[in-house]
C-alpha cells in the first residue's frame, strides 16, 4: 500500500465525517426549551384573548366562568411558565458566554504578564555584551522594567501573587521584595 | 492498564480511534473503558473470546449501539451520538456478523443495493467481479443459494462498492471452511493493500493474523494485550484457555 492511497482515503473519511451531524443532547435541549419558553407566553395570551372575547360575548357569569378558568387560568399558567423557561435558558446562556469571555480575558491579561515579567529579567541581567553595567544604569533599568510591571498589574486586576524572577545572580536568589531592592540601591547610589 | 490505541506524536490522527469507552445493556456493563486506535491503512485485528465484548465494540464504534461514557473519534472527530447512516455515508463501512445479504435477492440485486449510496451500478458490480471473479459466474442466482463464502464476498463487495475509508468487518470466518477463510484474507490482505484501513473482529485467531499489521485482544470487556502479532501469542493463549493474564 502506498502513502498516497492512505492518505487519499483518510482525506475522504475526514471530509466525510466533517459533516457527520453529531448530536449533543444538552444543547440540542437547551435551544428546544428556549424555544418553547419563548412559544409559550404568545400561547398564553392569545388564549386570554380568546377567554376575554367569548367570556365578553356572554351576558351571563355561569357561562363566563368555565371561559375565565379554561382560557384565563390556563393562559396565565402558559405565560408564567413560559416566562420562566425563558429567563432560565436565556441566563444560563448569557452567564456561559460571560464566563467563557472572563477566561479568554484572563487568559489574555496573564500573557501580558509572562511578557512584562520576562522583560524584567532580560532588564535586570547582564547586558547582551557581556559588559559590566555600572549601578546608575541598572537602577535605571530596574525602575524602568518595574513601572511596565505596574502597569501589567494594574491592568491585570488579579489576585494572583506575581512572580519576578531576575537573572542576575546579584539580584536573582534575594528573598528582599524588589521595591526594597531598587530603594536600597538608589540609596547606595546617591551615598 | 493496557490499551488498543497507538500513540503516534505529531502524527495524523488514527481513522477510528475509542478511548476509554464504556457500554451497556441495560444494567450490565459489556466494555470496561476500551481503547482501540485503528490507524490509516493498516489492517488490525481485533480478537477474543466468545463473549469478550468484540462485536459490540464494533457496534459502539459504528454508532449502532450507544457508548456509556467515553470518545469516539472518527478521522479526528468526536462522532459520539453520530447516527450509523451518516458514519456509513462518510466512508465507514460494516459487514456485520451473519454477512446480512438479501437472501431472497439475486447477487446482481444486492449489488444494486450499495448503488444507492451514489457509485452507479455498472460500476459497483464492475468493482465486484473484478475483486471477486466467483461472482461474476453467479449475478443472476439468488443470494441464499450461494455457499457461505460466496455470500461472505458477496457482503465484502456490496461495502467495498461504497468505497470506504474503512471497512469494519465482524466474524469474518464465521461458519466457514478454513480453506475458505485463507481465501477470503488473502482478498483482506489485498483490499488493505488498496489502502483501505481494516478492523477485523474475528474468534478464531491465527488466520487473521497472518494480515494484521496490529492485534489487539479482549477479554470481559476489556482490552488484555496490544501490539504487533508476533508479540502476542502468549496473551492469545491464555485468553483463550482461560488463563490468568
Amino acid at each position: 500500500m502506498t502513502d498516497t492511497q492512505s492518505t487519499t482515503a483518510a482525506d475522504r473519511l475526514e471530509a466525510g465525517v466533517a459533516d457527520v451531524h453529531v448530536p449533543e443532547p444538552s444543547a440540542d435541549s437547551e435551544a428546544l426549551l428556549l424555544k418553547v419558553g419563548f412559544a409559550l407566553p404568545i400561547v398564553g395570551v392569545v388564549l386570554i384573548l380568546v377567554a376575554w372575547w367569548q367570556a365578553a360575548g356572554s351576558k351571563f357569569v355561569a357561562d363566563q366562568i368555565p371561559m375565565l378558568i379554561s382560557g384565563g387560568i390556563l393562559g396565565l399558567a402558559l405565560i408564567i411558565v413560559g416566562l420562566g423557561l425563558f429567563i432560565r435558558f436565556s441566563l444560563a446562556r448569557l452567564l456561559r458566554f460571560w464566563l467563557a469571555r472572563l477566561v479568554v480575558e484572563q487568559q489574555a491579561q496573564t500573557d501580558r504578564l509572562v511578557d512584562a515579567v520576562g522583560q524584567v529579567s532580560g532588564a535586570s541581567g547582564a547586558n547582551p555584551n557581556g559588559v559590566a553595567m555600572d549601578d546608575s544604569a541598572q537602577i535605571d533599568r530596574l525602575v524602568d522594567a518595574l513601572s511596565r510591571v505596574e502597569v501589567a498589574i494594574r491592568d491585570a486586576t488579579t489576585d494572583a501573587p506575581v512572580v519576578v524572577e531576575l537573572s542576575d545572580p546579584s539580584v536573582a536568589h534575594s528573598k528582599e521584595p524588589i521595591g526594597d531592592r531598587i530603594r536600597r540601591s538608589v540609596h547606595r547610589d546617591r551615598d | 492498564m493496557t490499551t488498543g490505541s497507538v500513540d503516534e506524536p505529531g502524527g495524523p490522527p488514527p481513522l477510528l480511534e475509542l478511548r476509554a469507552v464504556t457500554a451497556s445493556y441495560g444494567r450490565i456493563e459489556v466494555l470496561h473503558g476500551v481503547d482501540l486506535a485503528v490507524p490509516s491503512g493498516k489492517v488490525v485485528a481485533l480478537l477474543g473470546p466468545n463473549g469478550a465484548g468484540k462485536s459490540t465494540t464494533l457496534l459502539v464504534a459504528t454508532g449502532q449501539h450507544p457508548a456509556t461514557s467515553g470518545c469516539i473519534h472518527v478521522a479526528g472527530r468526536h462522532v459520539n451520538g453520530a447516527r450509523p447512516d451518516a458514519l456509513a455515508r462518510a466512508g465507514l463501512c460494516t459487514i456485520p456478523e451473519g454477512r446480512g445479504v438479501f437472501r431472497n435477492l439475486t447477487v446482481r440485486e444486492n449489488l444494486r443495493m450499495a448503488s444507492y449510496s451514489g457509485t452507479h451500478e455498472d460500476l459497483v458490480i464492475e468493482r465486484a467481479i473484478d475483486r471477486f471473479p466467483r461472482l461474476g459466474e453467479r449475478v443472476g442466482q439468488v443470494a441464499g443459494t450461494l455457499s457461505g463464502g460466496e455470500q461472505q464476498m458477496l457482503a465484502m463487495a456490496r461495502g467495498l462498492a461504497t468505497d470506504p475509508a474503512l471497512l469494519i468487518i465482524d466474524e469474518l470466518s464465521m461458519g466457514l471452511a478454513p480453506l475458505i477463510v485463507s481465501e477470503l484474507y488473502e482478498i483482506v490482505a489485498g483490499i488493505a493493500r488498496d489502502g483501505v484501513s481494516i478492523l477485523v473482529v474475528e474468534q478464531f485467531a491465527r488466520t487473521v493474523l497472518g494480515v494484521a499489521d496490529r492485534a489487539v485482544i479482549m477479554q470481559h470487556g476489556d482490552i488484555i494485550a496490544a501490539g504487533v502479532p508476533e508479540e502476542l501469542e502468549s496473551e492469545l493463549s491464555a485468553a483463550y484457555l482461560g488463563a490468568s493474564s
